[in-house]
């Protein structure tokens, strides 16, 4: 009878510990998960051409650039996109030459006194610039997909638009 | 007497379900008959329902402004909205809610059937690449209308361009005024502004529009209601084409006016003027529906003609000029509403013409050619206004007179005189108070003459003649100057034929 009992207890104890453990792996996986998730890994894209550079989230690492001097020589103009979008579509529309995530303007013009001027969430100072965001005017593409990422990427490089800066000298 | 009582009671009933039958289906009828005749655009099927795509697009809201039944939405991205991506249809090309191309790439797909193509703002005209509209540029040869579609930059930091819809124009002798609808410019902003003409070049940084030809009355199918069962009516597009039958009718052309019934922008709905009682006015939209009664008039197609006189783009007013002292002139609004009174007057059908005499864009300008000397034509705007001199010295009478539009600036008010004598041949005033300018010398009178727009460059001013002479058959001269161009072999006279587009 001692020896039953003795027995069990131990069944008892052994199983105890094995939920505790259980229970203490899943919260220890999920916590780590939560923490990686709050920690996002930051890229800097750097547009040495005008030295400048603007942080962006791990989707939009792979962001395209092409600069337009020709409609505003005083005042350049970058147009965006993503290797993964300009991939996405088979019509050519998605490449940074037709900006699909947008366009930022250099300039050193008050963008108040734009004719055509963009809200303030839209535009930040950057050294002697002015920085100014605008979002493209249409889709890129007939598919549907595509234009779902290209609004997602929209929303990336507009939340990031506020991290560019003038690049320092390295 | 119980069992009567009992019987009378049921038949009550029943006669009560029958009458409230009768009242639900009339409702549902005059509903229906309204908003065919009076249809605006339709809202935008992707919307759901759902005023400027609140629904999908949440915190959108109208601006205030609309044209044509078309909303001005927003808040723009340049606003402080957010951004949305679109598609009017399955594979359409996508568009960004609410930027100024939403706009006018809804518009162009709901009022002209544009399928969505790939441009910003300032492209909006130059990418535009179908058959249907014609680019015009702002270097002051011609106006705008209103439902055209413009692009313009604004100026420094202006990189996409703008772009929005036409809603009105208001110019005289090339200088004025016109509004346009508009998204995603400089707040405030209720969807609408002015935009100022000077010697006719827009304002604003408006580098072109895009031009629908039908709005403009750019009228280039041949309609016959020939009276024969065998034919009934039918139509020669372009004037070229094999007859296609429309609708089996036998009604002839002498109680008959094309006009735009429906509201699609298209002349190419006619209605009977039967002057029998208990038939009244009739339309059979776009020649080819069986007949719907709009009004129960008698009057006859004698004393009727059809114009915009509530400037709503449409030529679908009818106006009567009765010669009657109690009656004066009046005007029924899309046809099917009651005389309305336009002005006291006596003057009958028999001298007047309808015209764009103020070039506001609008046909609503009734032009007298008295044949006296003294006073000549005159003309009497938005059909209301006093007589107003126009052209003292001119003592031709309307029998040699019809209106175009020659000098392609977008308005009916250009006056084309017949005169049927070698050496003098076909003459233009331009406006209607130019000195004449000769055009093709032709004896060919107005008998055998219509004027539309044959070469499709949106402009009424080319001249289709109907010979009846299987040597000729039907033939066009284009803006009224060059040589006679075959269009088909036809003996048909112009007896049965009407221009329209159909």
């Amino acid at each position: 009878m001692t020896k039953n009992i003795s027995y069990n207890t131990r069944y008892l104890y052994a199983t105890v510990i094995f939920l505790a453990v259980a229970v203490l792996a899943v919260v220890t996986v999920r916590y780590a998960s939560a923490v990686s998730d709050s920690i996002e890994e930051i890229y800097e894209i750097k547009i040495s051409e005008l030295g400048l550079v603007i942080q962006v989230p791990r989707d939009l690492s792979d962001m395209t650039y092409k600069i337009d001097t020709t409609t505003f020589p005083e005042s350049p103009t970058i147009l965006f996109s993503s290797s993964l979008l300009e991939d996405s579509d088979k019509d050519g529309f998605c490449t940074s030459s037709y900006g699909p995530l947008g366009l930022i303007t250099v300039t050193k013009l008050d963008p108040v006194k734009l004719k055509y001027a963009p809200s303030y969430d839209n535009w930040h100072s950057a050294g002697e610039y002015n920085l100014i965001y605008q979002y493209p005017q249409q889709g890129c593409s007939r598919d549907a997909k595509v234009s779902e990422l290209q609004s997602k990427l929209i929303n990336i490089l507009h939340k990031s638009f506020v991290t560019t800066r003038i690049q320092e000298n390295e | 007497m119980n069992n009567t009582c009992c019987n009378m009671i049921a038949y009550l009933r029943i006669f009560k379900r029958f009458l409230i039958v009768v009242i639900v289906v009339s409702v549902a009828t005059v509903i229906l008959v309204a908003r065919v005749v009076y249809a605006d655009l339709p809202q935008p099927a992707w919307w759901g329902g759902n005023v400027c795509d609140s629904v999908t697009n949440p915190g959108s809201y109208p601006l205030g402004g609309s044209y044509n039944g078309q909303l001005a939405c927003g808040p723009g991205s340049n606003q402080g909205g957010g951004y949305l991506i679109v598609h009017f249809y399955n594979n359409a090309f996508g568009v960004g809610e609410w930027e100024c191309v939403e706009l006018s790439k809804r518009y162009l797909y709901l009022a002209y059937g544009v399928a969505p193509y790939q441009a910003n703002g300032g492209e909006m005209v130059d990418n535009y690449s179908g058959d249907d509209l014609v680019k015009v540029a702002n270097d002051g040869s011609r106006l705008p209308s209103p439902g055209d579609i413009f692009s313009s930059y604004d100026g420094v930091g202006d990189y996409w361009g703008h772009t929005g819809v036409i809603m009105s124009v208001n110019i005289s002798n090339g200088n004025g005024t016109i509004t346009i609808l508009e998204q995603n410019h400089a707040l405030p902003s209720n969807g609408v502004r002015t935009v100022s003409v000077a010697n006719g070049i827009l304002g604003s940084g408006i580098v072109g529009w895009l031009h629908n030809p039908v709005d403009s009355a750019g009228l280039n199918d041949i309609f016959q209601a020939t009276g024969l069962s065998e034919y009934g009516w039918r139509v020669s597009y372009n004037g070229t084409s094999a007859w296609q039958s429309l609708l089996a009718s036998t009604t002839t052309k002498d109680s008959l006016v094309v006009g735009d019934f429906d509201n699609d922008g298209k002349d190419d709905d006619v209605l009977q003027a039967s002057g029998v009682s208990g038939i009244g006015w009739r339309v059979s939209m776009n020649g080819n529906t069986a007949w719907q009664t709009i009004n129960g008039s008698t009057t006859t197609k004698s004393t009727l003609m059809v114009g915009d006189f509530n400037q709503d783009g449409h030529m679908d007013d009818v106006m009567q000029a009765t010669g009657l002292s109690a009656y004066g002139w009046r005007v029924s609004i899309g046809g099917n509403t009651a005389w309305q009174s336009l002005k006291a007057s006596t003057t009958t059908m028999g001298s007047l013409l309808l015209g764009d005499f103020d070039s506001d864009g609008y046909v609503d300008d009734v032009m007298q050619a008295s044949g006296i000397s003294g006073i000549g034509w005159r003309v009497s705007y938005n059909g209301t206004s006093a007589w107003q001199p126009f052209n003292t010295s001119m003592t031709i009478t309307k029998d040699s007179l019809m209106v175009g539009d020659f000098d392609n600036d977008g308005d009916l008010d250009d006056i084309f005189y017949t005169s049927g004598v070698y050496g003098t041949g076909w003459k233009v005033s331009l406006n209607g108070t130019g000195a004449w300018q000769s055009l093709k010398d032709s004896t060919a009178t107005q008998s055998t003459l219509l004027l539309g727009d044959f070469d499709s460059d949106g402009y009424v001013d080319d001249v289709f003649q109907a010979t009846g002479l299987s040597e000729y058959g039907w033939r066009v001269s284009y803006n009224g100057t060059s040589a006679w161009q075959p269009l088909k072999a036809s003996m048909t006279t112009l007896g049965s034929l009407m221009v329209g587009d159909f």
